[in-house]
């Protein structure tokens, strides 16, 4: 018996220095860094801000006192030659112990993200324990990482939490951009080819103005953040930028739409009709003749009709089906657009390499060397299919009850 | 070491000294000399009462009717013992004197429904003074001894503990008798056996041990007996006592013994194979072998829908599981592994923290320990008090304690909830357990974050492995795995299913009911 407990004491021992992170901290020492924003300085530095919550000013209830008057967050910056060396020194303004564990986004800066540095950012997230790889990353287009995350938002108390419920909510409901973290983006800059899109976030309005806690006060906010833009990368370098109908393009060629509206017009009129996608696949097909590769893009597509302004007999399964074809020549469009684009930057953000290389490996490899040119000169086919599940709660169009 | 030498040394020659001096232990032929002796033994007591009579009338014969008050059904002596010596007509004329006198005493005059007579003096002594009535004659070595016991003694009233909603309203009471007529009234078969002993060598209390004959585990039975016989202590008051002394391990926070003072548990567990033991002077009936999920079974669970019956047994069991987890799952994942709390909850936990002077852990401590004080002297309060203690405790301190910046509110939802949690385990002797646990607990979350919680666990199940009670494994059906008798553990399935009695209590009468006895509604017929 004795020996039996002895060991087991030995063997509990021995785990105790096999834990990885794990030390006691006080919920009263603990500083949560909801978002980090990196930028460049002039003299090539480092300049890292921390949202750091200010918890009694965000939750509410009675002990957290008045709330409404402080601020909810408070963003401190320094500047360090490296990302670990900011963290620490960082310790000179704050009095707590930073925890990253909680991170929601980490934003780049635009200036940052147009030279080579993703690699060194990408390669300390990773590597530092802190980080949790589900962070959302994201792009300040146009702007400071620092100014775009010290603007306050009335209804998401904490600002890095407001960047990255829009994000997530947009790439739900309308499909433009896409959701990575960096788990995703270290996926792609660890794959062959290094092209990877992200998300853009831009400020609206002035920043001062926006960073005062008085603003939340306005029922229309004169400076608010906003997500903004598809940032294409190439080789880890930004490239350029994406919006609207053609961000979208790519996205359907990734796959990654999950909801979003289709809008075509009617035949002639200039009434419109509204789906909503509530369901979508794409399938890339690669083909190789001679040498010569070519792709195929099927995207298929489903959802209800929500509006409908044309004076159209919807109880006719025939016009349905027009309307399908509409909705196909549309997706069609969207992603023949993106795919030009594409083509033209030579910039494989697609992922066609990636399918050629899976399909096709022994051609790939005489493809590669060359796989700019090839992929900018190489034929791409869409199809698409689309097909309208229901027409939402009424049959026909209002406005055939005009006549 | 020679300490304990000197002292063992000591004990031996203590227990040397003890051997009893020997006694003449046969009654005196003469009446006067046993009455003497008897008075002289009890010390001259005031409630020993000794009547004197003369019987028949050719030949007088003295004889003495001996008992002690208040243990004896005054009213049984008088009429039943007293009076019918008087009037029986045999005994007036005796054709020979003295010898045959105590014969027809004993066969004629007695309307007492037991009659037993003692030849030594060991017994005359001990019937007396456990409120029978003892008749000596003049001339006989012998005494008659009646049953009249009675005195005060407590109606059958409502449980106390083990509340149901649904079922009898019976406990058992203080009586022996009365608590074995409770359980004979549930089993009408005469294989329900029950055998008699005294433990305790001056208190001499009563424990019958009851079983159903071919049912009952023989080898746990053979070793309940053994283990009663093997107690060698003055005084027995309680079945907890009892319990102490016949448990496979003292060293366990856990009980290894089932108790109850609901006749329907107990008949219950009769059935399913186990050993009742009645404790004279207590209501709480012990139950043998005890595995760990029967703590967790109600009578109630048997009189409902199974499937409210199984949810709110899983409901116990959950928060078993809670009252012993929740204060030290609470000081982890605070203290050493915030990144586990959703991040609002955790913004949340720190506003309310912001401003409390304590570590986690130590306001954790001190509303625990709180709350077991308010526990304890709510029990110990007098009725009308405790009400006003739990109010004042409860309300009053966790809302001021809150206010005061001392502790956070949601340390305060935690120790309520974890607090509530343990008063849901029905048998309230499992339910203490986690109290003395969660302290050990919430010290090694303290030192060592969910790690110290785990290895915690985990010292806890290898002990709950290691328990036996009776040599049945504690764990079981769990550990050993016995799929048929999981029947009726977490949860409860209907009745008719449960065909089989459970396996390692009972393994000769192991059938209950037959098979396919699911109730339908009536077929179909074609002339209704």
């Amino acid at each position: 018996m004795r020996r039996v407990v002895s060991g087991l004491f030995v063997l509990f021992g021995t785990t105790v220095l096999l834990t990885g992170c794990w030390d006691h901290n006080e919920l009263e020492e603990v500083a949560l860094v909801m978002g980090m924003g990196i930028d460049k300085t002039e003299d090539d530095l480092y300049k890292v801000s921390f949202q750091i919550v200010n918890p009694a000013q965000v939750s509410g209830g009675d002990m957290a006192g008045d709330t409404g008057e402080g601020t909810s967050v408070t963003t401190y910056i320094e500047t360090g030659e490296t990302l670990f060396e900011t963290t620490r020194k960082i310790s000179s303004q704050v009095p707590r112990n930073l925890s990253f564990s909680h991170m929601v986004v980490l934003i780049l800066g635009e200036e940052l993200a147009r030279d080579d540095s993703l690699y060194e950012i990408m390669d300390f997230t990773e590597r530092y324990y802190g980080f949790r790889p589900t962070t959302l990353v994201l792009l300040a287009r146009e702007g400071q990482a620092n100014s775009i995350l010290s603007i306050l938002n009335p209804m998401e108390r904490i600002p890095a939490m407001k960047i990255e419920e829009t994000l997530q909510k947009t790439t739900e409901a309308w499909g433009e951009n896409p959701e990575r973290n960096i788990n995703d983006v270290v996926q792609s800059l660890s794959t062959k080819n290094k092209n990877l899109t992200l998300s853009g976030v831009s400020l609206v309005g002035d920043k001062d103005e926006g960073q005062r806690a008085d603003k939340n006060k306005e029922a229309v906010p004169g400076s608010y953040v906003e997500i903004s833009g598809m940032g294409l990368f190439k080789e880890g370098r930004l490239e350029g930028w994406l919006d609207d109908r053609e961000a979208r393009g790519i996205a359907w060629v990734l796959n990654e739409i999950r909801r979003t509206v289709l809008t075509i017009k009617c035949e002639k009129n200039k009434e419109l009709i509204a789906a909503e996608v509530r369901y979508s696949k794409t399938k890339l097909t690669a083909s190789v003749d001679e040498g010569k590769p070519e792709m195929t893009i099927n995207v298929q597509g489903e959802g209800p009709l929500e509006e409908a302004a044309c004076p159209m007999d919807l109880t006719d399964p025939k016009v349905i089906d027009q309307i399908n074809e509409k909705f196909e020549s549309a997706i069609k469009q969207e992603v023949t657009k993106a795919v030009k684009i594409a083509q033209e930057q030579k910039n494989d953000v697609l992922g066609f390499g990636e399918t050629i290389s899976r399909s096709h490996p022994e051609e790939w490899k005489s493809m590669k060397d060359n796989w700019d040119e090839t992929f900018s000169e190489m034929d791409v086919h869409v199809e698409a299919e689309f097909f309208i599940r229901k027409t939402g709660l009424r049959t026909n169009p209002l406005i055939l009850d005009k006549k | 070491m020679n300490f304990w030498d000197r002292y063992r040394k000591k004990l031996k020659k203590l227990s040397r000294k003890e051997t009893p001096p020997k006694i003449d232990n046969s009654l005196d032929h003469k009446l006067d000399t046993n009455i003497d002796k008897l008075k002289k033994e009890l010390g001259e007591s005031s409630d020993l009462v000794v009547r004197h009579f003369e019987l028949g009338e050719e030949f007088c014969v003295a004889a003495a009717v001996v008992y002690m008050s208040g243990l004896v059904d005054e009213k049984k002596v008088n009429n039943f013992v007293a009076e019918s010596l008087k009037v029986e007509d045999s005994l007036k004329k005796v054709p020979y004197p003295q010898k045959s006198m105590f014969d027809i005493v004993k066969s004629r005059a007695l309307s007492v429904n037991k009659v037993v007579v003692a030849a030594e003096w060991d017994k005359f002594l001990l019937s007396v003074l456990n409120g029978e009535t003892a008749i000596l004659v003049d001339g006989s070595n012998e005494a008659i001894t009646a049953n009249t016991k009675g005195g005060e003694t407590r109606d059958v009233s409502e449980p106390s503990t083990q509340l149901v909603i649904r079922g009898p309203k019976v406990s058992f009471t203080e009586s022996i008798g009365t608590n074995v007529a409770l359980i004979r009234r549930y089993i009408k078969s005469p294989n329900l056996r029950f055998e008699t002993l005294q433990v305790g060598s001056i208190t001499k209390t009563d424990v019958a041990i009851m079983y159903l004959k071919g049912t009952a585990n023989e080898k746990v039975l053979r070793e309940v007996k053994k283990r009663l016989n093997k107690i060698e202590v003055e005084d027995i008051f309680e079945s907890g006592n009892i319990e102490q002394y016949i448990q496979d391990n003292a060293f366990t926070p856990f009980p290894t013994i089932y108790n109850s003072e609901r006749p329907d548990a107990v008949v219950g567990n009769l059935l399913e194979g186990r050993i009742a033991l009645i404790v004279d002077g207590t209501p709480f009936v012990l139950v043998v072998p005890a595995i760990f999920i029967q703590f967790f079974q109600s009578p109630s669970d048997y009189y409902q829908n199974y499937l409210i019956g199984s949810f709110l047994r899983l409901l116990r069991i959950i928060s078993y599981i809670i009252s012993i987890l929740t204060p030290s799952l609470y000081v982890a994942l605070t203290t050493f592994h915030p990144q586990m709390i959703p991040t609002s909850l955790l913004i949340s936990l720190a506003a309310q923290h912001e401003g409390v002077p304590f570590p986690v852990v130590v306001e954790v401590l001190i509303m625990e320990f709180t709350f077991e004080i308010i526990r304890e002297a709510g029990l110990r309060m007098p009725r009308a008090v405790g009400q006003a203690v739990s109010i004042v405790g409860a309300l009053v301190l966790g809302q001021a304690a809150v206010q005061a910046g001392i502790v956070s509110p949601t340390t305060i939802i935690v120790v309520a909830f974890t607090g509530i949690a343990s008063f849901a385990t029905p048998s309230y002797n499992i339910a203490v357990a986690p109290r003395l646990l969660r302290f050990l607990m919430m010290i090694l979350a303290a030192a060592f974050g969910l790690y110290g919680v785990f290895v915690a666990l985990f010292i806890l199940i290898a002990h709950l492995t290691s328990l036996r009670s009776f040599g049945i494994p504690y764990l079981s059906p769990f550990a050993p795995f016995i799929l048929s008798d999981l029947k009726d553990t977490l949860i409860r399935q209907p009745l008719w299913s449960l065909v089989l009695r459970p396996r390692l209590i009972n393994q000769q009468n192991v059938k209950r009911q037959e098979r396919g006895k699911k109730p339908s509604p009536p077929e179909k017929h074609e002339d209704n």
